[in-house]
């Protein structure tokens, strides 16, 4: 699906994802990290990549390789480098971590592998895979 | 958002968001919970029954009001999460820094009850 930058999208999105993991016979925890992952990524684009911008266009593509689930989130905002957001330190107490990160934490908490992937002509192309568990009977 | 005073006590200020609380809705919860700061409440509970989901941008939010409300004494403290938003909680590594309740009342008498190592004893 494509959709453009608007956060109000997000509902959008989330929908598609609940639809797909239905297609594919996900397990509860397989869509529970699913939508998670790509909720937080695709909000990360738009606050980020396109600055809160809301004429980008962020498109999604979900789809099943063997046993692993495949997620291709693309972009045309700004260069996203993960290794400039420190991660929080969640053994921290509260008062002293930091705010930001949390985003990217949990996707890479919740999927096997997070990756980006930068073209000055195509973009940012974020890539995320999960084994999917037992399917729901 | 729905917000008023507790069923317990009068000080303590209940805040209700509703349905996903996601990258879009994080500017209202924080315009609610600025609300309150502005008007001197420093006792919070955030009722969560009527929220599907909760995503990092929502859970900035609530920290960083819990921080700024631990500074001057108060605090937020959270109530009635369904089992998704629980799960969110749990998967961040947050559930032992909120104060969670199982009810509004529960969540509201949290903040008059001592804790146990108060150092009452003689």
């Amino acid at each position: 699906m494509s959709v453009s930058s608007d956060m109000h999208n997000l509902a959008l999105i989330a929908d598609f994802v609940t639809a797909v993991a239905e297609k594919m016979s996900l397990n509860e925890d397989d869509t529970f990290a699913l939508q998670m992952a790509v909720d937080e990524a695709c909000s990360n684009v738009m606050e980020h990549a396109y600055e809160g911008r809301s004429d980008g266009e962020v498109s999604l593509i979900i789809h099943a390789v063997d046993d692993e689930i495949v997620v291709t989130i693309h972009d045309r905002g700004e260069p996203f480098d993960p290794q400039s957001v420190p991660r929080p330190d969640i053994s921290a107490p509260l008062q002293e971590r930091e705010n930001g990160g949390l985003g990217l934490y949990l996707m890479e908490k919740l999927m096997d592998s997070v990756e980006w992937a930068f073209d000055p002509q195509r973009g940012n192309t974020l890539t995320m895979r999960k084994r999917r568990g037992k399917p729901t009977v | 958002m729905e917000s008023r005073p507790s069923e317990l006590y009068a000080d303590v200020i209940v805040l209700v968001p509703e349905g996903r609380l996601d990258a879009n809705a994080a500017p209202g919860l924080e315009d609610a919970l600025d609300g309150l700061e502005g008007r001197d409440v420093t006792q919070v509970v955030v009722d969560l029954h009527k929220s599907t989901y909760i995503s990092s941008s929502c859970l900035r939010v609530l920290i960083v009001h819990a921080r700024r409300l631990r500074e001057r004494g108060g605090d937020v403290k959270l109530c009635c999460l369904p089992e998704a938003v629980a799960k969110v909680f749990e998967i961040a590594g947050l559930g032992a820094y909120f104060e969670i309740a199982e009810t509004e009342q529960g969540a509201a008498q949290a903040f008059v009850t001592l804790p146990a190592d108060a150092g009452l004893s003689p």
